[in-house]
């Protein structure tokens, strides 16, 4: 069996004072700051999960909402053994951000956006993953040759979301899941609109056949410091190929 | 959940009970509620499952700071119901202000919606229902709108507003707002309007378009706000009749002139127009919406469901469909509020028309819209440009070399971003086709057929060139070994599955999306080749032959050839067989059981299908198997063996056929002739019978000799002769042919066959050779059957290995066998011997006999006595050689005259009576029956046949 590896960077960016966004992949959740590209690696052994979230409400509740919703996340991995599970647990995290944020009046529409792959062990369905997203944060489907958008925003236009966990009080979440299957030499991309809404698509396909998945990563996070960075930007790339740079015979 | 555990904040704790509101007198008389209903109907809200309200990112804070404020957009989607189902589970548990439990007495939370939670409450000082809704923290109540839809000229579609501020609670400051209380939506008046199955009656329906007409004509130019969540459960119901109607939600309300962009959730999906996608929010919104509505209100269902794809390829793609309106006035209608383009969409005017009467014009598609093009841009491949995703696929099958190598390079992004966003297509799957693509050949060409099934479907199928629908598949199965091997790549591609989404045209597959025979062989082929598999696991364990491999390469391409050439044609299934061939005597064991299976199996199933594959595939095996035998030793002595064993079975019953057929013909001539002769009693020429019988069957007994062998020798080859021959043998009996001394009988024979006929004459015993003729035939058959199936059945395995007999019981039960069985040789071997050789002693042969049989009734008692001592595999081998020394010593030995004191006179008088009964046959009882008895057990006995076993077996 190849060893899941993700390669994961995130940074508050050129503008904004803060970071709120926050990235989880196989348990470790990333610090606020990690513009430096850190590649993890796990082999076998359950349910693994890999979480990016973007955080809104104001600085401090963003931060805590992004941080909560992939800290909750990351620690339901086990219990997780297919896309009705992680529906579940998504509608859970809505519930409990919303009582949270119910706490502290400061707390008032605190939410997050999240994407979130599963990948499930041997057994449960095999080569599969299950995605999740509620909110305008991405997946895409990175091979060689082959760059496809796998999100529909949940998002109304100029900057807009219309659904996203926690957020108002009376509102449910229904979060988009969709299994995919995967081939070895395939990737996922998860990023915020911090890179999307930056780096035009013609550049985005252009960095993603970058082989090696860490100096693709930081091509990325590049692109969107010169694109002025005006939002924070998380990125992690998911590889199921060891995270061995491709190869020109891999198809 | 590290911070899960915090503690919740205390609730209904003593807060300033500041409120801000403003007073305003109670609904006025007459404003058309029924009196005495409202106190009994609940009103409520709920969030809709669609209806998200906008979060605005990175929108700055009111202050100023660096820090952003994701706020609530305005107006949120309060998607008011009827129902009183609260929200979801995750939503917060709504608490009544405590500020305002002075003026209203809560009785129970009516539903939850995305900007407020409605109570259901009564006023204190009244004691009036009314419906007293709070918004949630951080929703803005829009005072200055509610003070408009106070005016007292709204109240014909408008609910009464009562007081309506602000107040805090621990959490913060909320608004709340006083409002009529309501007993019923649209959608219960609806449903209590039907006619199951149908919809609302003609003119009870004309009722409430009218009344919907007019509501939304009110509210667009007397109130001039635009409800952009049109829908049933924001419509409720003040009175029924004459039918009264109030919009309820103000959350999704643009100004009637302006165009605001609003979050693409807010609205029912299932009510909201074509230019919601394009995000034009403008006068003629809610009237879709209205022909929703309509059309529900007609058919009493909603026009569509399904998935939020499903409702935007209507919108852009659809065309209103209007079976169920069955009224063209009621189509034209529904037509003409569905009207995709916003401005040729009925409203307010055509509305009033039609229910005046007239028919107003629908606005239909330009088909010359359609022919001047799809609405995207074209693409391009190989140096062509396609305009839509059928042309480009036509072009691809008949270019697809170059279709596959532009999918396997730039062609496969291309493609895919031209059908997600510029085509929108929905039709191909382009996750499972257009993934992989980069130097994977196969996938591209599969990509390309599949790409024409989803757009082409009135094409032939082709996968690189090749036609691959159920005619061309048997053509290019008919090509032997190279289709086979095409056509498993095609299987194990995947190839038919997709070739089965065309149009196939064939009468069973009528009314079906996909060709129900391509995807029969598609299923069944590869269930075919496992069942070969399996079947070569099976043959391999019975060859007893080191372990074999599975499959060759060759072996599975004709496994899978000949499984797809028989699930097309099942009739084939008979050449298939033909073709295994007939038994033969070098040939496996194995072989035959799955010849025999193929051969009983039934092609027009599955199953029978597999099973003759599974014999086709494993001919070639048997071959080799075949090979094997006839260069091995072992194997060649056993095919001689068989040989023998089957040519003198059948050499005896050749001759025993054609005696008694020489017999039974001269019977008949001698019992015509009598006939003739005025004879009438044929008992009194049973002896005259017999003789003649004997006498032909003397003269001809080396023709019937010969013939028997003859017989035997073809075997069934022909299987006519042998009954042309007993045909022939009775007419020479009836024609009594003469036949020269050197084809006659020897002496002794000839005076044996006398000595028959006289035995025969009067004689108690005169049927025992037929009875004998009989056994010896039945022995023969199962002789034959014993040796062509390889001693499946006898002897025994545990009888060669030693493992029977195994117990006491078992060991005295196998002394009277063995005892029994050497006296059956010795007697056979001792008439033979003096039939060739006559006794020079004098007496009657058979007395003579008797006493050098009963000789050797000792050594038979002695051979079983000592075989019933020993254990294991000796027990065989005393059994075998004291048969062979018995049957050796009968032939060669004559016993010398001092022997004969030795000779049990019990046993001598015994034997004596049995050859006296027997006289004559008893030479052909011992040629025919117990000399090919004793062979064969004797040859059984020492292990020569029987089933093959591996070579470390111990024996």
């Amino acid at each position: 069996m190849n060893a899941l590896t993700a390669v994961v960077a995130t940074d508050r960016g050129a503008v904004r004072a803060g970071n709120e966004d926050r990235v989880g992949v196989f348990g470790w959740v990333a610090p606020v700051e990690q513009a430096t590209p850190v590649l993890l690696s796990i082999r076998g052994g359950g349910p693994a999960v890999v979480a990016v979230a973007d955080g809104l409400g104001g600085h401090a509740c963003g931060e805590r909402a992004s941080r909560l919703a992939v800290q909750w996340l990351l620690a339901a991995a086990p219990r997780l053994d297919g896309p009705a599970a992680l529906r579940e647990e998504l509608v859970r995290i809505h519930g409990e951000l919303l009582r949270d944020a119910a706490e502290d009046p400061a707390r008032a529409g605190m939410g997050t956006t999240l994407v979130a792959a599963l990948v499930l062990g041997d057994g449960v369905l095999g080569d599969q993953v299950v995605l999740a997203h509620v909110g305008d944060s991405r997946a895409y489907h990175v091979e060689p040759g082959l760059v496809e958008r796998l999100t529909d925003d949940d998002a109304a236009g100029g900057g807009a979301i219309t659904q996203c966990l926690g957020g108002l009080p009376g509102v449910e979440v229904y979060p988009h899941l969709d299994t995919q299957k995967v081939a070895p030499t395939a990737r996922l991309l998860l990023c915020t609109d911090g890179l999307h809404g930056v780096v035009p698509a013609p550049l985005l396909r252009e960095l993603l056949a970058e082989p090696d998945p860490v100096r693709c990563v930081s091509g990325l996070m590049d692109a969107a410091a010169a694109g002025g960075a005006p939002d924070n930007v998380s990125v992690c790339l998911l590889c199921f190929d060891d995270g061995q740079p491709w190869r020109p015979s891999d198809g | 959940m590290d911070e899960s555990n915090e503690p919740a904040p205390a609730r209904r704790q003593p807060t300033p009970t500041v409120v801000q509101g403003q007073q305003r007198p109670a609904p006025p008389e007459g404003s058309g509620r029924q009196p005495g209903s409202a106190p009994t109907v609940v009103q409520g809200g709920t969030a809709d499952a669609a209806a998200p309200r906008t979060i605005v990112q990175g929108a700055s804070a009111p202050d100023g700071s660096a820090e952003s404020d994701r706020s609530a957009g305005p107006g949120g989607a309060a998607t008011i119901r009827q129902d009183g189902t609260v929200g979801g589970e995750a939503s917060d548990q709504p608490v009544f202000p405590e500020a305002l439990l002075d003026r209203f007495d809560p009785v129970a939370v009516r539903g939850t919606g995305s900007e407020a939670a409605v109570w259901e409450a009564r006023r204190r000082d009244t004691g009036q229902p009314r419906a007293v809704k709070v918004y949630w923290l951080g929703q803005q109540m829009d005072s200055d709108h509610l003070t408009r839809l106070r005016d007292p000229r709204f109240t014909r579609h408008v609910p009464w507003l009562g007081e309506f501020g602000h107040v805090f609670t621990p959490r913060g400051q909320v608004g709340w707002t006083e409002m009529e209380l309501l007993p019923r939506t649209l959608v219960e008046l609806i449903d209590a309007s039907r006619q199951p199955p149908g919809g609302v009656p003609a003119d009870r329906a004309r009722e409430l378009v009218a009344e919907l007409a007019a509501l939304l004509r009110f509210w667009q130019h007397d109130i001039e706000l635009n409800p952009v969540d049109f829908k049933p459960d924001n419509i409720l119901v003040r009175s029924e009749r004459p039918v009264e109607l109030v919009l309820a939600d103000f959350g999704g309300l643009a100004g009637f002139t302006a165009t605001q962009q609003i979050g693409t959730g807010m609205a029912a999906r299932q009510y909201r127009p074509p230019e919601e996608i394009w995000g034009e929010i403008n006068r003629p919104w809610p009237w879709w919406g209205l022909g929703e509505i309509v059309f529900e209100i007609i058919t009493g269902a909603p026009r569509l469901g399904g998935t939020k794809w499903a409702f935007r390829r209507d919108r852009v793609l659809g065309v209103p469909e209007l079976r169920d309106a069955t009224d063209p006035r009621w189509g034209n209608l529904v037509a003409g509020l569905l009207t995709r383009d916003p401005d040729d969409r009925w409203g307010y005017d055509q509305v009033s028309r039609w229910l005046a009467g007239e028919d107003p014009p629908v606005a239909r598609p330009d088909p010359a819209a359609d022919v001047a093009g799809p609405g995207y841009d074209p693409i391009t491949f190989d140096g062509q440009t396609f305009a839509t995703p059928r042309d480009l696929a036509v072009g691809m099958l008949q270019r697809w070399r170059q279709a596959a190598e532009w999918l396997a390079g730039p062609g496969q992004q291309r493609l895919n971003d031209w059908l997600a966003d510029d085509v929108g297509d929905r039709n191909f799957d382009r996750r499972h086709y257009l993934r992989g693509l980069h130097g994977a050949p196969d996938a591209a060409h599969l990509a390309v057929t599949a790409f024409g099934a989803a757009t082409a479907p009135d094409r032939r199928p082709s996968y690189r060139g090749e036609p691959v629908d159920a005619d061309g598949l048997a053509a290019l199965l008919a090509r032997g070994a190279d289709g086979f091997a095409e056509f498993r790549r095609l299987v194990d591609t995947g190839v038919l599955q997709v070739a089965a989404r065309y149009r196939c045209g064939h009468p069973e597959c009528a009314g079906q999306q996909r060709c129900g025979r391509l995807d029969a062989v598609a299923a069944e082929v590869p269930d075919t080749v496992g069942a070969v598999e399996r079947a070569v696991t099976v043959a391999g364990r019975q060859s007893g032959e080191p372990p074999w491999g599975p499959l060759d390469a060759g072996e599975r391409d004709r496994a899978y050839g000949l499984a797809g050439a028989l699930a097309l044609r099942p009739e084939q299934g008979a050449a298939i067989v033909a073709e295994l061939g007939r038994t033969r005597l070098a040939e496996p064991e194995w072989w035959r059981a799955v010849r025999a299976d193929a051969r009983s199996a039934d092609a027009s199933t599955a199953a029978g299908r597999a099973r003759i594959v599974a014999a086709a595939v494993l001919r070639e095996r048997s071959e080799a198997g075949a090979a094997r035998i006839r260069a091995d030793a072992a194997g060649r002595r056993m095919l001689v063996l068989r040989s023998c064993g089957l040519r003198l079975s059948g050499a005896a019953v050749g001759v025993v056929a054609l005696v008694f057929a020489v017999g039974a013909g001269a019977w008949l001539r001698v019992a015509v002739d009598a006939h003739n002769a005025g004879v009438v009693r044929l008992t009194g020429v049973a002896g005259q019978l017999d003789a003649a019988a004997a006498l032909q069957q003397s003269r001809l007994f080396g023709a019937l000799v010969a013939g028997g062998v003859w017989l035997a020798l073809i075997g069934r080859r022909l299987t006519a002769v042998p009954g042309l021959a007993v045909a022939a043998a009775a007419l020479l009996g009836v024609i009594g042919v003469q036949v020269p001394a050197f084809g006659s009988a020897p002496g002794a024979v000839h005076t044996w066959f006398d000595q028959l006929g006289g035995e025969w004459t009067g004689n108690r015993m005169s049927g025992l050779p037929l009875v004998y003729a009989v056994v010896a035939l039945l022995l023969g058959v199962w002789a034959s059957r014993l040796l062509g199936r390889g001693a499946r059945v006898w002897p025994p395995e545990r009888w060669l290995d030693g493992a029977w007999p195994a117990t006491r019981i078992q060991r005295l039960a196998l002394a009277p066998v063995v005892f029994v069985a050497l006296l059956a040789a010795l007697w056979a071997a001792v008439v033979i011997r003096l039939t060739v050789r006559p006794p020079s002693l004098g007496g009657p042969v058979s007395a003579v006999a008797a006493g050098i049989q009963s000789l050797d009734v000792p050594l038979a008692a002695g051979v079983a006595l000592l075989a019933c001592l020993v254990t294991g595999p000796l027990v065989r081998r005393v059994v075998a050689v004291g048969l062979l020394a018995a049957v050796v010593r009968s032939l060669v030995l004559v016993p010398p005259p001092w022997c004969q004191p030795l000779e049990h006179p019990v046993a001598r008088g015994l034997l004596g009576a049995v050859d006296g009964a027997v006289g004559g046959a008893a030479f052909w009882m011992a040629v025919l029956v117990h000399l090919p008895v004793v062979v064969l057990g004797f040859l059984a006995t020492v292990g020569v046949l029987g089933p093959r076993r591996p070579a470390n077996r111990n024996r």
